[in-house]
């Protein structure tokens, strides 16, 4: 009788191995289960059931936080924690602005919902986000306004910078998005361009880990277009961010005449930051003093560089 | 005088697109309507960047909106539209300009190509009638190809129908604007109908647009310029996407009454601006001689039109069309070359190595997907001739009656050797015998050749 409920046990019990404690501590308790048949139970009793403790993690493993997490590529190298991919850098920035603690997590736009990058993951304790069924943070994507949004109800405090949904504003992050980051794309990869397309789709050969953003289609768009034309559409957007930051106070002031640093803000210095990695972005950028010395100024006063 | 190519009417509109009327609309702003024709040629081959609108100045062809109004505004004679802007006015002008066609681009892709209703009922059958025979099948289906690349929607998921996921919580809301496309399961219970998801959709793309050009125009005559004749090139390009929303007319027409019926003030600028800048709405019967093989020409409010179907090249167009498609066409593109120009002379020694370490990774790839594709070649034409029961029948003049002289494709060379020794000892073919001779030596032959036959004959 104590090796039919030691059988049993085994079958309940969560992890086992040592068949003689078991038979030890079976006298003890008693199971509704019916008895094994002998067979059986000698089958068991040689061959006894082990069940493995869950595998740790791996250690690069992301990890819930207290802070939200803002999940960046990971093709480009971090220049004083900041991206050089300026749709990362403006988000990364407006975060300074506002003093909000976040975290950066190194990813491909695979972890994205949309497949592009960067998306905000809530902390696991926040209560200003959208929660699931499952009580699950969910992620928050990149679009005209959802990103801008979140990272500014994080910090209430903010009462003096200049309305997200001021046409200028908006104005001003479209021609960031349709001038400078295609001109971005085409002096910071190599023209994606397949010569077999069909087997770059249907091949797993090419799915290196740091080619997502370099084969995204944002590039690929760039490089559709005429590089003459993408380039002399940078330099008449350069020159256009000039003449706002002229009009509202020089390289003192913030955009838009706002009393402390918004969304425009971020985004030129975002995209001016991405420009400012690459040679061709420090001179033609550079022919603009003004927006350098306003770039320089948020580099000195909020990431405390030198 | 100049020919401004542009894609063929539609909706009693010049173009039924609209940077083809943004560009028509500056030129009526920059010079005199005697200068210019409007040739309805639907061919975005003729430009070298295929794409028009496209203006040609004898031997000169420049195209696209933004090209174009550079180009004008070098000519002598011209009224340069942004001469009397501020500065920061222009700066508004370009940033403007930017907003429009970012949001302008969405909205257009999202409701006359990803809205299945509008592209299989009005789209697909309006660009094929602007067409000749072959091209029709092809064009409307790399336009589409096109806007879901632009949009980064899947072909498996390309259907609007079901196409967004909208739940009457707000706090489980997600931005229909991004992730429309992703989610592709059916309406359940509590959920919204298919056709009231895609309206929903269109509504908020519709409304990102709209809303901060009215916001913006406010009172005044144009989006930037207070003064009644000043307008910017932004203007043109918002009055040539508004006139495609306010007259399209779509199974789906919700652009278009969210425009008439929600921003009035909107609709109502687009109606002042229209008669001065395309004239009255062309008549059914003008958009048939436009449409039609016929060469034809008319004026129209000063604005002078002409199609031509010379201007069409069938065949040409066809061959440039296929060439297009093949899958390494976009392989050699003169841009590499100008953006490896701008890099030498601008770059790093690590953004230099970085850079040629990236291009050393592309150009590895390819060769691997050369050789798998060599290899996988290889290897099927060995599996069809050695795995497979194939045989290769060679039949002589003399012996075409003879079934069993045959020669199997997947015989060992030992066998081979074999019987070609079989074949010296015993079958040798000796013309001086009789026939009768010779064909009791095929038949030695034969029992050569399919010894295993003879075996299955013993049994």
């Amino acid at each position: 009788m104590a090796s039919i409920d030691a059988a049993a046990d085994v079958l309940n019990g969560p992890v086992n191995t040592d068949r003689s404690s078991s038979s030890s501590t079976s006298g003890q308790r008693r199971s509704w289960w019916p008895a094994l048949p002998t067979p059986i139970k000698n089958f068991v009793d040689k061959f006894p059931l082990i069940t493995y403790a869950p595998n740790t993690p791996p250690l690069r493993a992301f990890q819930p936080r207290n802070v939200p997490t803002l999940f960046i590529t990971s093709d480009l190298p971090l220049v004083d924690g900041i991206s050089g991919d300026p749709n990362c850098a403006k988000y990364q920035i407006y975060f300074h602005f506002l003093s909000v603690p976040y975290s950066t997590h190194p990813a491909t736009p695979a972890a994205s919902p949309t497949l592009t990058l960067p998306i905000i993951l809530p902390s696991s304790t926040s209560k200003t986000v959208p929660i699931s069924h499952k009580h699950t943070p969910k992620p928050i994507v990149p679009t005209s306004t959802r990103l801008w949004t979140y990272i500014t109800s994080l910090n209430r405090s903010t009462r003096h910078a200049v309305p997200l949904k001021d046409p200028q504003v908006a104005a001003l992050l479209a021609l960031c998005d349709t001038l400078l980051y295609p001109a971005w794309c085409i002096l910071t990869f190599p023209d994606p361009t397949p010569f077999l397309p069909f087997l770059q789709d249907h091949l797993p050969l090419q799915k290196s880990s740091g080619a997502w953003l370099g084969n995204s289609q944002p590039v690929r768009e760039a490089y559709s277009r005429n590089a003459d034309e993408v380039l002399a559409g940078a330099r008449g957007a350069l020159d256009a961010l000039q003449e706002f930051l002229l009009n509202s106070g020089g390289w003192e002031g913030w955009f838009f005449g706002g009393q402390e640093p918004g969304v425009a803000d971020a985004a030129v210095w975002g995209f001016v930051e991405g420009l400012m990695r690459c040679k061709w972005g420090v001179m033609v950028v550079g022919e603009r003093p003004e927006l350098v010395k306003w770039w320089e100024r948020v580099g000195r006063e909020v990431l405390k560089r030198k | 005088m100049l020919e401004l190519h542009v894609w063929g009417p539609a909706f009693g509109l010049p173009s039924f697109d609209a940077e083809c009327l943004a560009t028509i609309a500056f030129l009526s702003f920059a010079m005199s309507r005697d200068e210019f024709v409007v040739v309805n040629s639907s061919n975005p081959l003729l430009s070298p960047e295929q794409k028009l609108p496209l203006l040609r100045d004898g031997t000169t062809l420049i195209s696209s909106f933004q090209n174009i109004v550079h180009y004008v505004k070098s000519l002598p004679s011209v009224h340069d539209i942004n001469a009397e802007l501020s500065p920061l006015q222009r700066a508004q002008s370009i940033a403007f300009s930017s907003l429009v066609t970012a949001r302008a681009t969405d909205l257009f892709d999202s409701a006359f190509y990803l809205n299945s209703e509008n592209y299989t009922g009005a789209i697909r059958p309006l660009i094929s009638s602007l067409l000749p025979f072959p091209v029709r099948y092809m064009l409307p289906q790399q336009l589409l190809a096109a806007a879901k690349d632009r949009q980064g929607v899947a072909p498996a998921h390309f259907d609007e129908d079901t196409s967004i996921s909208i739940t009457a919580n707000p706090a489980e809301a997600v931005d229909v604007t991004t992730t429309a496309h992703l989610t592709t399961a059916p309406a359940g219970p509590g959920e919204l109908s298919a056709t009231k998801r895609a309206t929903f959709r269109l509504e908020a793309l519709a409304k990102d647009l709209y809303a901060p050009l009215l916001e913006q125009l406010q009172d005044k005559p144009f989006l930037i310029s207070s003064e009644q004749d000043r307008p910017s090139e932004a203007d043109c390009l918002a009055f040539g996407y508004l006139a495609i929303c306010l007259f399209s007319d779509l199974p789906n027409n919700i652009v278009s009454e969210s425009l008439r019926n929600k921003y009035p003030r909107l609709a109502a600028w687009v109606h002042k601006l229209r008669p001065a800048l395309l004239g009255p709405l062309l008549e059914p019967d003008q958009i048939a001689k436009l449409e039609g093989p016929e060469p034809t020409r008319f004026s129209e409010n000063g604005l002078q039109f002409a199609a031509s179907r010379g201007e069409r090249g069938d065949l040409v167009w066809l061959g440039r069309l296929v060439l297009s498609s093949l899958p390494f066409a976009g392989y050699f593109s003169k841009n590499q070359k100008v953006v490896e120009e701008e890099k030498d002379a601008a770059e790093t020694p690590e953004e230099k190595e970085r850079r040629i370490a990236m291009k050393k990774a592309q150009a590895r790839r390819k060769w691997v997907n050369g050789l798998v594709l060599a290899a996988g070649l290889v290897g099927w034409i060995g599996y069809v001739i050695y795995g497979t029961d194939v045989q290769v029948v060679f039949v002589d003049g003399d012996e075409e009656d003879d079934e069993n002289v045959r020669h199997s494709g997947h015989r060992d060379d030992d066998e081979e050797e074999e019987e070609e020794e079989d074949e010296e000892d015993e079958g040798e073919y000796h013309p001086d015998l009789s026939d009768e001779d010779n064909e009791g030596i095929e038949d030695q032959l034969v029992g050569v050749q399919y010894d295993g036959d003879d075996d299955d004959d013993d049994f």
